[in-house]
């Protein structure tokens, strides 16, 4: 059985990157008899993720894709606009309107309600937009990225304990602060905690059958 | 055909680019006023990557001045800081009509010391340089100042 599949095709080889800030992707060679195009599901012991091909085609006889978590579409243009003493919630549900993305029902309310003085938009990259309000207008330690589920998530990391009882360091890269992890599979996730490791960012490669995990820890 | 150092250099230019926000925060940009109430201004930006603007506060440049001006004038627009929730307006154009211009300073000197008082008032007189003519005949010297008695 693979250890990831897509559309419930298994995955040769890949990598699939999970961001604590930003948007998760994959780019991963799928064992398909067309190519995979549209919303595409992510399936792993235990874990799923939603997500769209945003380019791909077969080669050499697998379909080789790149995913984007969510609908995709934070790439696209914004349209400027211009807000006069709005609340957070407004230039956020038009940003990803635009982008087709679903906001994640776990936001606060709070913060949704954050009263701004005024907000500028401009034609730049949505996600780049969405980056600048989280930054500039969603107070200290805000951040946001994609979750597994595909919708668009922003607050502040709990650091919740990552759930992993069997786990193993294999290297350790003190320089860029990074690890090298032995797991049963896709298991870990951004913004989780592994013993005391604050997980910043992760990354599973999948070559030959056989799972490795690097994980990038945040700085205390 | 573009050489290979030409292709290097396009590439590390596009990664460049990519590492910069496309429109920036921290630049000013041309805009025409379509509205004013108060000290905020409602404008139209030159660049169709900004969106129209509304109720920006005017940054005059003068303490505690405030100015009407006509439909029509450019200023530059920005953010404070780059800041976008602290947009602003800036830097009138030359060409703006101004329709009122309040001064709360306690003493404005006109023509500086050397000026001479006729009949207790300051007296100016403008010559264009190009007609040679005194300004109030072309039309286009203040009709009236006011000025609070001391």
């Amino acid at each position: 059985m693979a250890i990831l599949t897509a559309n419930g095709h298994g995955v040769v080889r890949g990598a699939l990157s999970l961001p604590r800030a930003g948007v998760w992707h994959a780019d991963l060679d799928v064992d398909a008899p067309a190519p995979l195009t549209g919303a595409v599901t992510l399936k792993a012991d235990g874990l799923s993720f939603q997500g769209t091909v945003v380019r791909g085609d077969l080669y050499m006889g697998v379909a080789r894709i790149r995913v984007a978590g969510g609908a995709g579409g934070l790439g696209r243009q914004a349209r400027p606009q211009h807000y006069v003493h709005p609340q957070l919630r407004s230039p956020l549900a038009d940003l990803l309107r635009a982008a087709g993305e679903t906001l994640s029902p776990t936001v606060a309310p709070a913060l949704l309600a954050r009263q701004l003085t005024a907000w500028t938009v401009l034609a730049a990259p949505i996600g780049e937009q969405l980056s600048v309000l989280v930054a500039r207008a969603a107070g200290t330690g805000v951040t946001w990225r994609v979750l597994a589920d595909g919708t668009v998530w922003l607050g502040v990391d709990a650091w919740p304990d990552a759930g992993i009882a069997d786990w193993r360091e294999l290297g350790r890269s003190p320089s860029d602060g990074s690890l090298e992890l032995g797991l049963d599979g896709v298991v870990l996730l951004p913004g989780t905690t592994l013993g005391d490791l604050r997980i910043d960012y992760c990354e599973h490669l999948l070559e030959d059958g056989e799972l490795r995990t690097r994980a990038w820890v945040a700085a205390a | 055909m573009k050489s290979v150092a030409d292709r290097i250099k396009a590439g590390l230019m596009a990664v460049a680019r990519s590492a910069l926000p496309s429109v920036d925060y921290f630049a000013n940009y041309r805009a025409r006023v379509v509205r004013q109430a108060g000290q905020l201004l409602d404008v139209v930006p030159d660049d169709p990557r900004l969106p129209s603007m509304s109720e920006l506060p005017i940054k005059l440049g003068i303490p505690g001045g405030e100015v009407q001006v006509a439909p029509g004038a450019y200023v530059l627009v920005g953010w404070d800081g780059g800041d976008p929730q602290r947009p602003h307006a800036i830097l009138w154009e030359a060409g703006a009509v101004v329709l009122s211009l309040k001064v709360t300073a306690a003493e404005i000197k006109l023509g500086g010391d050397t000026t001479t008082l006729v009949d207790g008032v300051v007296t100016g007189r403008a010559i264009d340089s190009f007609t040679g003519i005194p300004q109030w005949q072309l039309g286009n010297s203040s009709a009236v100042v006011s000025a609070k008695k001391v």
